[in-house]
C-alpha cells in the first residue's frame, strides 16, 4: 500500500474489520467521484455508515430528498438532486423513477419561486399535473 | 502526432525502480504523460530519452494500467459526459469487469493511479467498481468492507436509519 493511502488511514481496530483498505484511503475528491457513481439508495445507506459518510454524501450531487406528490398515487417517490452550488441558483437538477429504483432521468429545470428554503410548492406540471412538493426529509 | 511518433516507445520507471516500454500509442491515454511529453518537446522526438519516473506507482499496479491502456487505446474518443448524462454503473464492459477483479487494495491504488496519470476512462471504470462493491449492503456490509467507524451513538444511529427508512420501501 502505498504512503498516502495509509496516511489517510482512519484508526480502527486490527480485529473489527476483514479488509485492510479503508474507505479513507482514497483522497476526498476521489471519494467524492465515487459517490456520484453511486445511485440514490445506495447514497442513502452510505449516509448511514458514520459521521463523514452522512457529511460525503449530503455534498454528493446525486444527494437525494423525499418529497412526496399529491396525485401520483400512493408510494410514489420523486427523488430529488441538488447540488451545493444548486441551493444558490434558481435552477436544480432532479431525478425520477419510471419504476422503482433502477432507470434514471437527470434534466434540469427552473425552480420558479426559490427562497431561502425548499419546502416551497413548486410546478411540475410538465411532468404530472400541479405536483407539489410539500415535504423535505434532509 | 506523426505516424513516427505513434509507432515509438516511452519509457516508464515504476517507483520500485521498473522500467516498462510503452508504445506511445497506448500511453497516449495519460493525460499526464501526454503533458509531460508536449511541455519537454518531446512528443516528436524518436528517442524520447530516459525513463519517465512514475513516482506515485509501483511496477504491479503500472503493469495493470499499461494492460488496461493496451485494450482501450483504440476505442473511440468517449463524447464529453457533463453532469446532465444518464448516471449508470452497469456499463461497464465485461473486459473492464474481468480486469478490475482485484483484491480492493490494489482497486485503490489502480484508482490513485488512474488520477496520478490522468486516465479519465481507467478512473470511471474504476470508481464505478467501488460503487457497484457498495450497491446492495446494509449500512453495516458497507462499513466492514471499507473499514469505516460507526462514530454514531445509538441515538443518532436510530434517528438516521429513521430519516432514510424511506428508501427501503
Amino acid at each position: 500500500m502505498s504512503r498516502s493511502m495509509s496516511q489517510n488511514r482512519q484508526e480502527i481496530k486490527e480485529d473489527e474489520y476483514p479488509y485492510s483498505t479503508s474507505w479513507f484511503d482514497i483522497p476526498e475528491e476521489l471519494r467524492e467521484m465515487i459517490i456520484n457513481e453511486m445511485d440514490p439508495k445506495t447514497i442513502l445507506r452510505f449516509k448511514q455508515c458514520s459521521k463523514l459518510c452522512a457529511e460525503e454524501a449530503r455534498r454528493s450531487k446525486n444527494s437525494v430528498y423525499k418529497i412526496e406528490i399529491n396525485n401520483t398515487g400512493k408510494g410514489t417517490h420523486i427523488c430529488f438532486h441538488l447540488t451545493n452550488e444548486n441551493l444558490e441558483c434558481p435552477h436544480f437538477r432532479y431525478s425520477f423513477s419510471e419504476s422503482g429504483w433502477g432507470k434514471w432521468k437527470t434534466t434540469t429545470i427552473r425552480h420558479e419561486k426559490v427562497h431561502d428554503t425548499y419546502w416551497e410548492s413548486c410546478d411540475f406540471s410538465f411532468l404530472f399535473a400541479q405536483c407539489f412538493i410539500y415535504r423535505r426529509i434532509e | 502526432m506523426t505516424d513516427a511518433a505513434q509507432e515509438r516507445s516511452i519509457k516508464l520507471l515504476s517507483s520500485d525502480n521498473e522500467t516498462f516500454q510503452v508504445p506511445r500509442n497506448v500511453i497516449r491515454l495519460s493525460n499526464t504523460i501526454n503533458t509531460l511529453l508536449q511541455d519537454l518537446g518531446l512528443d516528436d522526438e524518436e528517442d524520447a530519452g530516459d525513463a519517465i519516473p512514475v513516482q506515485n506507482v509501483t511496477s504491479t499496479i503500472l503493469k495493470k494500467v499499461i494492460a488496461w491502456c493496451q485494450h482501450h487505446h483504440e476505442d473511440p474518443v468517449a463524447a464529453d459526459d457533463s453532469d446532465s448524462r444518464e448516471k449508470r454503473t452497469d456499463d461497464i464492459s465485461s473486459w473492464d469487469v474481468e480486469f478490475l477483479k482485484v483484491d480492493q487494495g490494489t482497486l485503490f491504488e489502480l484508482i490513485l493511479a488512474a488520477n496520478y496519470l490522468d486516465i479519465k476512462g481507467l478512473l470511471d471504470v474504476s470508481c464505478k467498481t467501488v460503487a457497484n462493491m457498495i450497491k446492495g449492503k446494509s449500512p453495516e456490509e458497507i462499513r466492514r468492507t471499507f473499514n469505516i467507524k460507526n462514530d454514531f451513538t445509538p441515538e443518532e444511529e436510530e434517528q438516521i436509519r429513521k430519516e432514510n427508512a424511506w428508501c427501503e420501501d
